[in-house]
C-alpha cells in the first residue's frame, strides 16, 4: 500500500513517515503544494490514499485537493489540519476530502482512519480480509490460517495485504515493490522473492502462487 | 458613597431654608413692631374720638366702629373718661374705672397683677385713659406674625420636593447610562451616549469612551494573541505526539535511538515557541517607555558567547565587531532577546561554511546594530511581512516559530527604535538593521576604569 504524505513540517512529516512505514505502508512524502500536485498526477505511483495537510507552502492543501479532484483523481484523501472549526471541516469535506483529522492527533487514530478509508475505497465494510481459510486483519496486524495465528514481519504482512486486496488477481514484481517501498528506499533485486519465501514458510507453499513471467497472486487455500 | 442628587438636594434645601428662616425672623419682628404701632394708633384714635364727645352723666353706650366699649367679658380695650374736675363721666367698666393719670402719652404699667399698655390724653374738657392688656396685644401681634410666616413655612418642604425632582430629572441621562452599562452582556465596549449629557460631565464621558475604546482594542488584541498562540502550538505539539507515538515502533535499536533524538529536537522546538510566546506576551503587556540604559557593545558581546557554540555546530563563522561605544535604552534582558533572536534567525538560514556577522556603530543620534548573514535572503514582498506574528515565508522550511521577528520588533519598538530587513546587494543574504536612540552618557569611560 503506497500512501502519499503531503506535509510541510519536517518533524511531523518524518514521524508520520516512520509510523506509517512501521505499519507496513510505503510512504512518499512531499512538502509543498506544487510537488503534491505533481505527485498526484503521476499515473505510475498508484497511491492507495493521500494524507494532505491543509496549511502548505506555495499552494494550500485545499487547493491541491480541489485541483486533483477536478482533474478526475479519485484517490481517497484524509485531510489533516490545525483548523478545528466546523465550517473548516465542511469546506474540507465539500472540497472532496474523504475524512478529516484535526491536529494534534494520535498516531493510532490516524492509522485506524487510514484503514477505514482504504476499506471503504475497496468497497468493504468489514475490517478483516478473508480468503478461504486465510484471515488478515489490517488493524491488529494478525494473520491466521485455519484459526491459527501466523507471525509475519511487517513487510511480509504488507505483501500479503496487497495480494489479498484483490484475491486472485496477479501483481507484478514492480507493482509489489511500488506498494511496499517508498521513493528513497533501497530495494535489493530479490527482496520480493525473499518476502514471498517467508510468507510461504509460515502459511504453506500454496498461500502464494507464482504466475510465471507475470507475477504473483493468492493461492487457493481451501 | 456620595450621591450627587442627594447632596445637591440637601444643600440647596438647607440654603433655601436658611434664607427662608432669615426672612421669617425678619417678618416676625417687623410684623410685631407693625402690630404694636397699629394697636397704639388704635388706642390714640379711641382716645381722640372719646375726647371729642360730650358725655351726660352717666353717658350712654357709645357705638365706636370696630370697638364695642360695653363689651365686658375679656375686655380688649378699657377706657375711662373724666371731665375737667376729674369726675368719671364714662368708664367701659363702670365698677372699676381706670385711675386718673397725671402724665400724657403711652406707658406700660402693672395694675392688679396684669400688665397693661396705657394711653392717657386730654381734650379741652375731658381726660381720657385707654388701657389694653399686654398679653392680648402680644397674642394679636403673634397671630399676625405667624400668619405672615405661614407661606414661607409651607413653601420650604414644597421647595425641597421640587428641588429634588428637578435635580433627579437633570441627572436622568447619567442614571439611564449607568443602567444601560450595568445591563450590558459580558465585555461590550460600545461608547456611552453623549447626546443628552450635561456639559459638565461630557469630559468625563468622553474620557471613559476613549478608555473603553482602548480596552476594546487591548482585549481584541489579547484574544487574537491567545488564538494565534493556541494555533501555533498545534504544529509542534502534533510533532511531539507523533514523535512519541513512533518512539518504539521500529524493532531496530539504532532507529529507535534516532527517533529519541528527534523527539528531543521536537521538545526544544516546543520550548522555543513557548519562550517566544512568553516574551511576546511580557513585552506587549508592558506599557510606557523602558527604564534604564545599557552599553550596546557589552550586551552584544554577551550574546556572542551564547551563540558561538550553535554557530560552530552548524559550521557557520560568527563575526563580532562591537565597538560603537553606544549607550542605548533598555536592560540586558531586552538586548539579549533582541540580539539572540536575530542571531538565531541568521544562523538558521545560513548554510554550513557561511558567515554571520554582527556589528554596531553610531550614526548621528542613533545606535545601529546590524546582523548580516549570507543565507538566501527574502523576496522583496516578504521583507515587511515576516515581522507579523506567525507569518512564515512561502519557501521557508526551517523550524522557526514564526514569532522570532515579531518578538524582535516588539522589543525594538519598546526601546524607541526601528528595525528593518533588506537583502544584501553584494551577494545573497539578509541584513537585519536595528536603530536605537543613542544616549550620550559617559558609561564607556566608566567601563574602561572598571576593567582596564
Amino acid at each position: 500500500m503506497r500512501i502519499l504524505l503531503i506535509e510541510d513540517d519536517r518533524m511531523i512529516g518524518e514521524s508520520l513517515q516512520r509510523g506509517l512505514r512501521d505499519e507496513g505502508y510505503a510512504v512518499n512524502w512531499v512538502r509543498d503544494g506544487n510537488s503534491a500536485l505533481t505527485a498526484l498526477r503521476d499515473q505510475q505511483a498508484d497511491y492507495a490514499m493521500a494524507l494532505i495537510d491543509w496549511g502548505l507552502p506555495k499552494r494550500d492543501g485545499l487547493a491541491v485537493l480541489k485541483a486533483a479532484r477536478s482533474a478526475g483523481n479519485r484517490v481517497p484523501v484524509l485531510m489533516v489540519t490545525a483548523r478545528d472549526a466546523v465550517e473548516d471541516r465542511i469546506i474540507g469535506l465539500d472540497a472532496g476530502a474523504d475524512d478529516y483529522l484535526v491536529k494534534p492527533f494520535d498516531l493510532a487514530e490516524l492509522k485506524a482512519r487510514i484503514r477505514s478509508l482504504l476499506r471503504r475505497a475497496a468497497g468493504r465494510a468489514e475490517s478483516e480480509l478473508v480468503h478461504g481459510k486465510l484471515t488478515l486483519n489490517p488493524a491488529t496486524h494478525r494473520v491466521s490460517l485455519d484459526g491459527v495465528d501466523a507471525s509475519l514481519t511487517a513487510r511480509e504482512f504488507a505483501l500479503l495485504h496487497a495480494l489479498l486486496e484483490r484475491p486472485g488477481s496477479v501483481l507484478s514484481r514492480a507493482q509489489l515493490e511500488e506498494r511496499l517501498y517508498s521513493w528513497n528506499d533501497l530495494i535489493e533485486s530479490n527482496v520480493i522473492e525473499v518476502l514471498i519465501h517467508g510468507v510461504r514458510k509460515k502459511l504453506g507453499a500454496g498461500a502464494i502462487e507464482n504466475v510465471r513471467g507475470v507475477g504473483w497472486r493468492t493461492g487457493d487455500l481451501q | 458613597m456620595t450621591s450627587l442628587r442627594r447632596r445637591l438636594t440637601l444643600s440647596l434645601w438647607f440654603a433655601l431654608s436658611a434664607v427662608g428662616l432669615l426672612i421669617a425672623s425678619l417678618t416676625y419682628v417687623l410684623t410685631l413692631q407693625e402690630t404694636d404701632r397699629l394697636l397704639d394708633y388704635q388706642m390714640q384714635e379711641i382716645a381722640r374720638f372719646l375726647g371729642a364727645q360730650s358725655f351726660t352723666v352717666p353717658g350712654p353706650a357709645v357705638i365706636f366702629p370696630g370697638i364695642d366699649l360695653n363689651h365686658d367679658a375679656d375686655d380688649d380695650i378699657l377706657v375711662t373718661v373724666r371731665d375737667a374736675t376729674g369726675k368719671v363721666v364714662y368708664a367701659s367698666r363702670a365698677e372699676a374705672p381706670l385711675p386718673a393719670q397725671a402724665w400724657r402719652g403711652f406707658r406700660t404699667e402693672i395694675m392688679g397683677g396684669i400688665t397693661y399698655r396705657l394711653f392717657s390724653a386730654e381734650s379741652q374738657t375731658l381726660q381720657v385713659v385707654v388701657a389694653q392688656q399686654m398679653d392680648t396685644r402680644r397674642e394679636t401681634a403673634a397671630i399676625a406674625a405667624f400668619t405672615a410666616l405661614l407661606p414661607i413655612g409651607l413653601s420650604l418642604p414644597l421647595l425641597g420636593i421640587i428641588i429634588g425632582l428637578v435635580i433627579r430629572q437633570q441627572l436622568k441621562p447619567l442614571r439611564t447610562t449607568a443602567l444601560e452599562v450595568s445591563q450590558r452582556p459580558g465585555l461590550m465596549f460600545a461608547p456611552l451616549p453623549v447626546a443628552d449629557m450635561p456639559t459638565e460631565v461630557r469630559p468625563l464621558i468622553d474620557e471613559i469612551n476613549r478608555l473603553l475604546a482602548r480596552l476594546q482594542h487591548a482585549i481584541q488584541h489579547e484574544q487574537r494573541f491567545i488564538a494565534d498562540a493556541a494555533h501555533s502550538l498545534r504544529t509542534p505539539l502534533t510533532a511531539l505526539q507523533l514523535q512519541a507515538d513512533v518512539l518504539n515502533g521500529s524493532g531496530d535499536a539504532t532507529e529507535n535511538a534516532i527517533r529519541l533524538i528527534d523527539l528531543r529536537a521536537g521538545i526544544r522546538r516546543a520550548v522555543r515557541l513557548s519562550d517566544h510566546l512568553l516574551a511576546l506576551a511580557v513585552n506587549e503587556s508592558g506599557s510606557g517607555p523602558v527604564r534604564g540604559h545599557i552599553d550596546l557593545d557589552l550586551a552584544i558581546t554577551e550574546s556572542r558567547e551564547l551563540y558561538q557554540a550553535t554557530a560552530e555546530a552548524r559550521g557557520v563563522r560568527l563575526l563580532f565587531s562591537a565597538d560603537s561605544g553606544a549607550v542605548v535604552p533598555g536592560d540586558a534582558r531586552y538586548l539579549a532577546l533582541l540580539a539572540g533572536n536575530l542571531l538565531d534567525n541568521a544562523l538558521r538560514y545560513t548554510a554550513a561554511g557561511g558567515e554571520v556577522s554582527i556589528t554596531t556603530r553610531v550614526d548621528g543620534a542613533q545606535a545601529v546594530m546590524e546582523v548580516i548573514d549570507d543565507g538566501p535572503g527574502l523576496p522583496e514582498a516578504e521583507l515587511d511581512k515576516v515581522f507579523d506574528r506567525f507569518h512564515r515565508a512561502p519557501d521557508d522550511t526551517t523550524e522557526g516559530s514564526g514569532l522570532g521577528l515579531a518578538v524582535v520588533r516588539g522589543v525594538v519598538e519598546r526601546l524607541g527604535g526601528k528595525i528593518s530587513l533588506e537583502n544584501r546587494r553584494d551577494r545573497d543574504g539578509l541584513i537585519a538593521r536595528v536603530c536605537l536612540p543613542c544616549l550620550t552618557l559617559p558609561v564607556r569611560q566608566q567601563r574602561v576604569l572598571v576593567s582596564p
